[in-house]
């Protein structure tokens, strides 16, 4: 702790130049490139790697930390999981064409200099950085991304991005130069720059990146050249697409290039570990011109039982994680334990529009439930006969706040009050004279009402069965609607049935839970328009809007898939957000859903010997935490390990 | 003896065929396919996969055709030494399985030692000194470590390694000689590591050895045979490890056909817990996920090991046994 060990040459002359290059860099000039982590500058004496100004890009890209200029050097220790490996993909591997800004209001351009759009978003030119290069040194530019291009419309492979698709088919890549591609897109689309900001498992933001031509080339059927089949055979896979799946693997594959900031050395799947160690041809500086990152390597314990991971954590072997051990359950053995494994805990902000979303079923099969489950004032009635606290402090011990399905007051960009806190308050009086006002009055021998057609007045709740909240939760609000003289019922089924349930619109009521409250409002707003397949309130209304039979929708909801379409329609910032609050202010008013709660925070662990970590920022899946942060901006402020 | 062996090794093909076909369509018994599972595990997550990206999975993975399509095409690859892809994993299946098989060997040949090595002598001892202090103490370990659950107690011996000897837990070596080639500094922080697993596997299966050692001896001393040597005057240590001991191991030896896959297999919970590389958890979570190929593999390699394995205990048996003929 007390000698602090300056062997990065991060010296006085450098954070001199932080106070003039700051400013500068919010203009046209960057920093001058002139700081290199120690291991580098050793092979670069040696003569084994090139200076570092023929290693960097003519603009590399300037990002600091939040806590100043960092040094060089340590061991960022942190875990994963061996199947559907997210962590780090969130960490070491998010370096995509765009990213999210660090407080989620929009995305800047990553890896290309600038992404440059037209008015009604069909056509995107990207820059790219002049004489950026791959971590074996080779070039990066167009032809790189038109060999991805290549790829994703090769009908044996991948196939399209979710962001390359517009309504009316995929965009069109093309060349303009060998640092200029433009992206032509049939019909707006402006879901691409947000798309790419993205991580997902399947085929992920980083697709224009993913397959360096000069390496992938050879394991592809149009360009190899040699004895493909033989690559085939030795690999133990039965097809070339499979080995061009393989290889293109960025954890699996340590001989393929990336452009990350720490390159994996040692794969998942050999041994318990992955190892990622720094990328010599990094093109990202911090504004003292310092070459990122700063840490030196990055190693994953690759567990089965997160157990085993909560148990390093308080042994202090952990250095910061933010998935696997970051459940309400363990925060408490994670708190007692800061002292003995000197770490802190920092925030993630949760974005789940709600835990509980009763979704009830606008296009019912049955005329008389659809009268009933379409009547606003009932469903308000029930809203208001929910103890929503009680369901708070038994099923989530108290770590949840009581809300409708909405944006949430921390995302204020688009936090609808009325939509948020509506028939919020628990005051069974008021509801069960609500239910008498809206003319259910008569009641049976049990005391349940009647509906007008002497039928009781009821409907059956379905949730699945793997998320035990859920079922647990949906108990005590029969019970609370019972109270209330309506006859609820609770099926809970396997996952699968509640799905094929739902396709056919044979529910009542579906209970899930949902993204969509911070800025992924903006990607899935399934809870306001019927969007997405998990749009339980209307089903039919999804079918017809997909152009799959189901049933025209009325005004209201035609009204919401037209502002939706304006959201996707334009690049404007400003403009996509008007569209949206219009969007969550008509869902006020249709009140589709009644929400029961959402969570509180959610947190991480960071060693308190790492610096650049924020101590606030969002946690949700979307956000691909902690990535737009800056990992490559993170470093220890003394010899940890 | 040679045509019996013959005999046997055709009898397998049936067998291991019969399998394979109903292991198989077990894997996919349960209602919808991986898909379904991949798609709640990242709902799990918070996120989610558009109808397209569904859609596109689907054909790539060749999941709409029935289970017997798949299982025969599958089987024409498997013939051909490819046992598929794992979706799970997202590579061939050969790579996750034999990366760690190794290490499982290692893990449950070491536990088998060991379990040998206690239980044998005990067995014995607690045979000739029937009801004694010690056949009792014995045979009370022996219970507890059967009654004890492997993962309880790897949880336990865990948090002592913590909270006591402030070790790194998991896994089976430090950090510092995870990527470090093989030294005897290696090797060394290997058994290190290596006995909480091997005590933990071990322990459980010690009591049943031990029973089945003491049962059968004791069944063995009082026939007159042994009466004869004893009068014969052989000395007593000579007369019980050549005899009675002898014809004790039988079940010893006709266990080794359920050993052989149990050295692949590994101890799944136990591995769990204690984050060991070893091939049990890898089916345990490819049957959750119905990532079929991976759990049939395996199924099928494990089914393999358990014939051959039933055939060269019953060989042993009748080598060690003169009284058995090959029928």
């Amino acid at each position: 702790m007390t000698s602090f060990d300056w062997h990065a040459p991060v010296t006085a002359v450098a954070s001199a130049l932080l106070l003039l290059a700051a400013p500068a860099a919010l203009g046209q000039s960057s920093p001058t490139p002139s700081g290199e982590a120690p291991m580098l500058a050793e092979r670069v004496a040696a003569g084994g790697l090139a200076p570092l100004a023929d290693r960097l890009p003519e603009s590399p890209r300037v990002v600091d930390s939040v806590d100043g200029i960092g040094r060089y050097g340590g061991t960022w220790r942190t875990g994963a999981r061996e199947a559907a490996p997210t962590w780090p993909l969130r960490t070491i591997t998010y370096d995509h064409m765009t990213h999210w800004t660090p407080d989620w209001s929009g995305t800047v351009a990553n890896i290309p200099e600038s992404i440059e759009v037209n008015e009604d978003a069909t056509v995107y030119t990207i820059d790219l950085r002049e004489g950026m290069r791959w971590s074996d040194g080779e070039a990066f530019d167009a032809d790189d991304l038109m060999f991805a291009y290549e790829v994703w419309g090769h009908p044996d492979l991948a196939g399209f991005p979710e962001w390359m698709m517009s309504t009316e088919g995929p965009g069109v890549v093309e060349k303009v130069d060998a640092g200029t591609v433009t992206v032509t897109f049939p019909s707006p689309n402006a879901t691409f720059m947000d798309g790419m900001a993205q991580v997902t498992t399947v085929i992920g933001g980083d697709a224009f990146t993913k397959y360096p031509a000069h390496y992938m080339r050879r394991f592809h059927e149009d360009h190899a050249e040699g004895d493909l089949d033989a690559q085939v055979a030795d690999a133990g896979v039965s097809t070339w697409q499979e080995l061009f799946t393989l290889r293109s693997d960025t954890l699996l594959n340590p001989d393929k290039p990336t452009l990350n900031a720490w390159v994996v050395t040692q794969p998942l799947g050999e041994g318990s570990r992955i190892v990622a160690e720094r990328n010599p041809y990094y093109w990202k500086i911090d504004s003292a011109g310092n070459q990122l990152p700063y840490i030196d390597r990055v190693v994953f314990e690759v567990v089965q039982d997160p157990q085993v991971l909560l148990l390093k954590a308080l042994a202090g072997e952990i250095d910061m994680i933010a998935t696997l051990i970051n459940e309400p359950e363990n925060k408490a053995v994670l708190f007692d334990n800061q002292e003995r494994g000197n770490y802190r805990f920092f925030d993630m902000t949760p974005s789940d529009a709600n835990l509980l979303n009763f979704a009830f079923n606008q296009m019912h099969k049955d005329q008389a439930m659809r009268e009933l489950l379409r009547d606003k004032q009932f469903r308000a009635a029930l809203s208001h006969g929910i103890d929503r606290q009680e369901i708070i402090d038994l099923i989530f011990i108290g770590q949840a706040m009581p809300l409708q399905t909405a944006v949430l007051p921390s995302y204020p960009q688009l936090h609808d009050e009325r939509l948020a806190t509506q028939y919020l308050e628990y005051d069974p009086d008021l509801a069960n004279e609500m239910l008498d006002e809206a003319g259910y009055t008569e009641r049976d021998a049990e005391g349940f009402r009647l509906r007008e057609d002497g039928e009781r007045l009821g409907f059956a709740i379905l949730t699945r069965a793997d998320k035990a909240f859920m079922a647990d939760a949906g108990q005590m609000m029969v019970e609370h609607w019972q109270n209330l003289g309506v006859d609820v019922r609770l099926d809970v089924v396997d996952r699968n049935l509640v799905r094929s349930r739902k396709n056919a619109n044979d529910h009542d009521v579906i209970v899930e839970d949902f993204p969509g409250g911070a800025r992924d409002a903006l990607l899935r707003p399934t809870p306001w328009v019927p969007m997405h397949h998990n749009a339980a309130y209307g089903i039919p209304w999804y079918d017809w809007h997909r152009g799959e039979g189901g049933e025209e929708p009325p005004a209201n909801i035609i009204r919401q898939f037209e502002l939706w379409d304006q959201v996707n329609a334009t690049a404007d910032t400003e403009q996509r957000l008007e569209a949206m609050r219009q969007i969550l202010e008509n869902a006020a008013d249709d009140f589709y859903n009644i929400g029961v709660a959402v969570p509180l925070s959610q947190y991480g662990i960071v060693s308190n010997a790492m610096r650049g970590v924020p101590e606030t920022m969002s946690g949700s899946y979307w956000f691909a935490p902690p990535g737009p942060t800056n990992p490559p901006t993170y470093w220890f402020a003394e010899s940890a390990n | 003896m040679l045509a019996y062996v013959a005999r046997r090794l055709l009898y397998m093909i049936p067998t291991l065929f019969l399998i394979s076909l109903v292991s198989f369509a077990i894997v996919q018994l349960p209602p919808g396919d991986f898909l379904d599972s991949y798609i709640s595990t990242l709902e799990a997550a918070g996120g989610d996969v558009s109808s397209r990206e569904v859609e596109l999975l689907r054909a790539r993975y060749a999941l709409d055709g029935s289970v017997f399509e798949q299982y025969f095409a599958w089987m024409g690859n498997v013939l051909q030494g490819d046992f598929g892809w794992s979706f799970m994993y997202q590579r061939p299946v050969e790579d996750v399985l034999w990366g760690r098989v190794g290490l499982t060997f290692l893990i449950s040949l070491a536990s088998m030692l060991f379990v040998y090595v206690v239980a044998f002598p005990i067995g014995v001892y607690s045979a000739v000194r029937k009801y004694s202090v010690g056949d009792y103490a014995f045979t009370f370990l022996g219970f507890l470590g059967l009654a004890v659950p492997n993962f309880l107690l790897a949880l336990v011996l865990m948090y002592v390694s913590l909270t006591v000897f402030g070790q790194s837990v998991g896994g089976l070596f430090s950090p510092e000689f995870q990527d470090a080639p093989w030294s005897w500094a290696k090797l060394w922080d290997l058994l290190a590591h290596l006995w909480i697993p091997v005590a933990i596997i071990g322990t459980a299966s010690t009591a049943g050895l031990i029973r089945v050692m003491r049962a059968n001896l004791l069944d063995e001393l009082s026939k007159p045979y042994v009466e004869t040597a004893r009068a014969k005057g052989l000395s007593e240590r000579r007369l019980l490890l050549k005899y009675p001991v002898r014809l004790a191991l039988n079940p010893f030896v006709s266990q080794v056909g359920w050993e052989l896959p149990a050295l692949i297999s590994g101890a799944a919970i136990t591995s769990i817990v204690l984050n060991l590389p070893t091939t049990g958890p890898v089916l345990l979570t490819a049957l959750k996920s119905q990532d079929m190929y991976l759990a049939g593999s395996f199924i099928l390699i494990l089914s393999v090991l358990t014939v051959i394995g039933t055939l060269i205990s019953d060989l042993l048996l009748a080598w060690l046994d003169p009284r058995i003929t090959y029928e």
